[in-house]
């Protein structure tokens, strides 16, 4: 077998029908596994595509196999067989050009990158949630200004969830105060949803259930409209600004 | 294997994702999770892998197709909404160190999001010791981990050991090719390991684990 002598840097192996390796080249000794059959050379997981083909015992032109490389690596490799009348395979084991490997990594690298940045952005919205939720239960603290008056002055736009949230903790700790008048200050507050302004008449409701006297101070002229085209039906007090209705309410409360 | 996944591994090798996607919304009736990746994308991607061993295809066709099959995914979980946000038990998935597959990784991700869990998703060829610190740092209930290859099992059975010591005790949920021959979860972590062979098994899980029921420690 004359291409055992070559210094083809290709490994090169002679087989039998029993897949036992006759004789290899120097090359496949020093690039590739040590071996007693060829499916020492290569890997667990493509053994079986290798028997298969090379059990029909007929030519292979490039089959794809992961080889086993001397220092245990593994290599993309195509397998090449052909058959002698004697009943001896050649076996070139070319490995593949690493172009595709490159490309592979480069894919593999930019797919964990853009994992991270996902994962990064899940973490800034979770962190933003958590904001907005402790921005919302800040938004309408209530003060005890006097004995009987407590005042609610309400920050930022008005939507559904916000107003579910002032109204179930506003319900709770209005209950649980000794005040009788509730001043809700519209000073600070932006635009309000239709969504708000209805979760704000359930809320009003409540209140005056409880038995509170509601003043609503400083509308905005915008808000006012809003207002209007609701159709309130309960009985609020309206006053211009926090502080007419402060002066309004002591004045009462000194007669 | 049905023709459709036949035809879909065919547009997944061709790097036609538009096409594919059609393809899926043609079959899909609805925005059905479990049938597009256990009966559509699954047996597609094994076929795929059986046109590698009858050698009609390469390893850069495959990974040509499991890039397609990651934006299809990335795809149909961007338009599906997620599910209610109340159970905030936590997850954090990844594939053992080496292993490159992550595709029914990133499924199983999904199908915990669908279930309002708090996802991690890690990503594949996490080194076990990143993934020991993410575990004491963020406490997951749960870690899932997968491995495609046989030669992952070493690798598997000392990140069960290590992780199953990581602090909040996690259940430790085995996916994967090798699911199944997963056999030394007792000896490796005992009563904390669970093995996986499917989506639609995770998903059973999960709704038992909703109720409180037929699950381990981190549910008892």
């Amino acid at each position: 077998m004359p291409f055992l002598k070559t210094g083809l840097a290709i490994p090169i192996f002679a087989i039998n029908t029993d897949l036992e390796i006759l004789k290899s080249n120097d090359t496949a000794k020093s690039v590739l596994a040590g071996a007693q059959t060829i499916l020492d050379v290569i890997e667990e997981e493509s053994r079986p595509k290798a028997v298969m083909n090379l059990l029909r015992f007929e030519t292979i032109k490039a089959l794809e196999i992961n080889a086993l490389s001397s220092s245990g690596n593994i290599l993309l490799a195509d397998l090449y067989v052909a058959w002698s009348e004697e009943n001896i395979g050649e076996v070139l084991i070319v490995e593949k050009d690493k172009a595709v490997q490159k490309v592979s990594e480069q894919l593999n690298s930019l797919r964990s990158r853009l994992n991270d940045t996902n994962f990064e952005l899940l973490e800034a919205k979770e962190t933003a949630e958590e904001l907005l939720h402790e921005n919302i239960k800040l938004s309408s603290p209530f003060i005890e200004v006097t004995d009987t008056i407590a005042l609610i002055p309400i920050y930022g736009g008005l939507d559904k969830t916000k107003t579910e949230l002032i109204a179930s903790t506003l319900s709770r700790r209005a209950y649980l105060s000794e005040v009788e008048t509730l001043i809700l200050d519209f000073t600070a507050v932006g635009h309000i949803e239709q969504s708000g302004l209805q979760g704000l008449e359930s809320l009003l409701k409540v209140l005056q259930l409880l038995g509170f006297s509601v003043v609503i101070a400083g509308l905005h002229p915008q808000h006012v409209q809003e207002w209007n085209d609701m159709n309130f039906t309960l009985d609020i007090r309206f006053m211009k600004s926090l502080k007419s209705a402060m002066e309004n309410l002591l004045a009462v409360q000194q007669t | 294997m049905t023709d459709h996944s036949i035809k879909l591994a065919k547009l997944l090798l061709s790097g036609e994702e538009q096409l594919a996607i059609s393809h899926i919304h043609s079959i899909l009736t609805e925005n059905d999770r479990l049938t597009l990746y256990e009966d559509l994308l699954t047996p597609a991607m094994t076929y795929i892998g059986q046109l590698w061993e009858r050698n009609e295809i390469t390893v850069a066709d495959e990974h040509l197709a499991t890039a397609i099959c990651d934006f299809i995914i990335s795809d149909f979980e961007f338009r599906s909404s997620i599910g209610e946000q109340g159970n905030r038990k936590k997850v954090m998935l990844f594939g053992v160190e080496g292993e490159e597959h992550y595709i029914g990784l990133k499924m199983a991700a999904a199908v915990f999001q669908e279930f309002g869990w708090s996802v991690r998703y890690l990503g594949p060829n996490l080194p076990l010791r990143h993934a020991e610190t993410a575990a004491n740092v963020w406490q997951p209930d749960v870690i899932a981990m997968s491995a495609a290859l046989s030669y992952r099992l070493p690798m598997l059975k000392q990140s069960i050991q290590v992780l199953s010591h990581t602090a909040g005790q996690p259940t430790l949920l085995i996916g994967g090719r090798m699911a199944p021959l997963v056999h030394f979860e007792k000896e490796a972590a005992p009563g904390q390991v669970i093995t996986m062979s499917n989506l639609r098994e995770l998903q059973s899980w999960l709704a038992l684990a909703e109720k409180g029921v037929g699950t381990i420690n981190a549910f008892s």
